[in-house]
């Protein structure tokens, strides 16, 4: 079939299978796989999932094919309009006869396909939830190892680390060493958080770079690697170009900084701070007990005051008693005094009031000497009868001679 | 809807201090006993342990803070898995 029959001329004639076969080797051996740099024009994507566009610039424009193994990998939607870089294989699609190029591998480039294809993957993995706030979790409030990935090489490294000596230096990082651009960088890094994530003591780790273009920057915006941080169980923070540099990385991260100091601010607590917050409770503590025990004692005091021994308590009371005793005795004796001396003064009195003092003003008391009843009527002495007379000084006893009445 | 795993089930194993209380712990139990003793009633033996406890807690945890220099190590792989070696990387850049 390769040796047409050759017409008039010597030229062999084909059929068109033929022709196209040959084309097809021609092709394959001449250019082998190419790069082509263009603009998407005109994109399909079939039911299955293969891609076919127009690879364009100003003057020119071929037909692409990118079939679905290779379309589904892609971590980009290819968009019309978007400048890309594909690699790939040139063929015939023989139904049609017309050149394509199969490709194997596209991404995109220039600044403005990048935004685009940014966009667009941001768009995908925050609608299956990647971004949301319920999946963020707290950094540990101080870890025992921090794992960082990064290129060692950098300056980010050292930022980082310069942070952490001034802030908390009493604490352990684990580097990886990992490209942080350029093609297939995203590996490395996601090798390294794989790694740093299966250790155990590793309590947070940070991914570093410092700024950069968008196209620097785009391993960080890679599907894999945004997944990867995802699905890591540990708490991961993206410290990924400058503050005003967003890639995705940062959206799915715990935690975002927006520079290597402010991720090494972020994992670890400031020691010296930390420090006087523990010597302030420890203050806080010794001058308490001081305290109680200050309260204790005055208390101690207090109670030994009004504890006293039984023995003493009784020798107390003894002397007491004697003391009571004197005193009373005196106060006897000062009653007795006064009492005397009142029935002094009454003795006087009665003295004065006495029948026998007026005996001795000349009168004398006349009794009975039967009964000793005192006379005060003659009747009751009738001649004969015995009777006594009292003077002031001795008495009579006389008989009664004769008794007259009044 | 994506799920991720919450919290890191990591045991404290293969860290010097594996069998004492985080820092975190240690320092949020001085505060409560700290507390305890400041406003609790209790009888000179409680505030005693309470205190000697309280103690003990912040020599653990300004012992964590003071402790020696940043270590740095790099994780690299070989033939038997992931490996540590320390690095030196200093401050001067």
């Amino acid at each position: 079939m390769r040796e047409g029959i050759p017409d008039a001329d010597g030229v062999p004639v084909l059929g068109v299978s033929e022709l196209v076969e040959l084309l097809r080797g021609t092709l394959r051996d001449a250019f082998g796989e190419v790069r082509v740099e263009g603009e998407i024009a005109s994109l399909f994507r079939s039911r299955p999932g293969h891609l076919y566009f127009d690879l364009k610039d100003e003057g020119a424009l071929i037909r692409s094919v990118m079939f679905r193994g290779a379309a589904s990998a892609l971590g980009f939607e290819p968009q019309d309009g978007m400048l890309v870089q594909a690699r790939g294989r040139l063929d015939v699609y023989a139904e049609r006869g017309s050149l394509q190029l199969v490709l194997s591998d596209l991404r995109p480039c220039g600044e403005g396909a990048l935004r685009a294809a940014f966009e667009k993957l941001k768009a995908k993995l925050a609608a299956e939830g990647l971004f949301d706030a319920e999946h963020k979790r707290a950094l540990p409030f101080l870890p025992r190892r921090i794992g960082i990935v990064t290129s060692i090489s950098g300056a980010v490294i050292h930022d980082f680390l310069r942070a952490l000596r001034r802030r908390f230096p009493a604490t352990e990082v684990v580097i990886w060493d990992a490209r942080v651009q350029g093609e297939g960088a995203w590996r490395e890094i996601v090798r390294g958080l794989h790694l740093l994530d299966a250790d155990p003591s590793i309590d947070v780790i940070v991914l570093a770079r410092g700024g950069g273009s968008l196209e620097d920057l785009w391993n960080f915006n890679r599907e894999e690697l945004v997944r990867a941080v995802f699905e890591a169980h540990t708490p991961v923070v993206s410290a990924i170009g400058h503050e005003t540099d967003w890639v995705l990385t940062d959206l799915v991260a715990d935690v975002r900084a927006a520079t290597p100091t402010a991720a090494a601010a972020l994992v670890v607590p400031d020691a010296a701070q930390l420090l006087q917050r523990v010597d302030e409770l420890e203050l806080r503590l010794t001058s308490r007990v001081r305290a109680i025990l200050r309260e204790l004692a005055h208390r101690l005091e207090a109670l030994r005051r009004g504890l006293v021994h039984p023995a003493r308590r009784l020798r107390e009371s003894a002397l007491l008693l004697r003391e009571l005793r004197v005193r009373l005795s005196a106060v006897m004796a000062r009653t007795h005094e006064r009492a005397r001396a009142r029935l002094g003064g009454a003795a006087g009195r009665l003295d004065a009031l006495s029948p026998l003092a007026v005996l001795g003003r000349g009168y004398g008391l006349a009794f009975r000497e039967a009964d000793g009843a005192i006379l005060r009527d003659a009747s009751q002495a009738p001649a004969g009868e015995g009777i006594l007379v009292r003077l002031a000084r001795g008495r009579l006893r006389a008989t009664v001679r004769e008794s007259v009445e009044d | 809807m994506a799920t991720r795993s919450k919290g890191s089930a990591a045991p404290a194993e293969a860290v010097s201090d594996a069998s004492a209380p985080r820092f975190e712990e240690a320092l949020a139990q001085l505060e409560a006993l700290v507390h305890k003793l400041e406003s609790g009633e209790l009888d000179l033996e409680q505030a005693l342990g309470t205190f000697e406890a309280g103690v003990a807690l912040a020599k653990l945890c300004s012992g964590r803070l003071e402790a020696a220099e940043l270590r740095i190590r790099k994780l690299e792989e070989s033939s038997t898995g992931p490996l540590e070696r320390a690095l030196e990387l200093g401050d001067d850049s």
